[in-house]
């Protein structure tokens, strides 16, 4: 049975490690200009103060997907209470059946209630789109996000 | 209301109370357009703390009810 669960980064990094080259090839864009170099330093102290919000799904305690964002106050809306801004999110996909992808969004939203958020920010890439599934869960598409690579 | 109802096409399989939600091939829109369902049809909706813990036909049911 898949569980979903907070974690602290130090305790599934390893974990997490294993999985992100297949969450990278599977998603990343500009991969010839731009490899894969997760900054883990800054993701433990984002942990160890407070910042960062992490959840795991497991199947039989093995990792199989996570989720983390960033906490904090909005920069415009200083008042306006704790913001979720996600960061990556990613379940294996052999694991995403029986509505598992639903759920462990639903688990991250439940778990951010918890800890007082009071909005959260998703994107979704435009070549694996995730939009039909945000919006059934009750959330609105905002805003679009261009990039551009600006090389020579 | 039954499950195939709901998300709309046939399933192909002999349905019991313990089948898998997984082993009908549900994707994530069809659990939540389950549970919307359930919360239409009865008026109550599941928490949310309660939904990672729907693995089954019967798990389903029993919410219904």
């Amino acid at each position: 049975m898949i569980t979903f669960q907070r974690e602290k980064w130090a305790d599934c990094v390893d974990e997490m490690r294993e999985i992100w080259p297949e969450h990278w090839a599977a998603l990343a864009l500009n991969q010839n200009e731009i490899a894969l170099g997760v900054d883990e330093p800054k993701y433990a102290n984002g942990d160890l103060a407070g910042v960062l919000h992490l959840v795991t799904a497991r199947v039989d305690g093995v990792l199989v997907g996570y989720y983390y964002g960033m906490l904090m106050q909005h920069l415009h809306y200083k008042d306006a209470g704790l913001m979720c801004y996600t960061d990556v999110y990613y379940l294996q996909p052999k694991y995403r059946r029986g509505g598992a992808g639903a759920k462990f969004l639903i688990a991250v939203m439940e778990s951010l209630k918890v800890r007082g958020v009071v909005k959260l920010y998703m994107s979704t890439k435009v070549h694996q789109d995730n939009g039909a599934l945000f919006e059934r869960l009750g959330m609105k598409c905002t805003d679009r996000i261009f990039t551009k690579m600006l090389g020579d | 209301m039954t499950i195939e109802d709901v998300i709309e096409r046939e399933t192909g399989q002999v349905v019991n109370e313990n089948t898998l939600l997984e082993d009908l091939n549900i994707d994530s829109l069809e659990f939540v357009d389950l549970l919307l369902a359930i919360s239409n049809e009865t008026g109550k909706s599941v928490p949310d703390s309660k939904v990672s813990e729907l693995n089954t036909v019967g798990d389903i049911a029993r919410v219904a009810e």
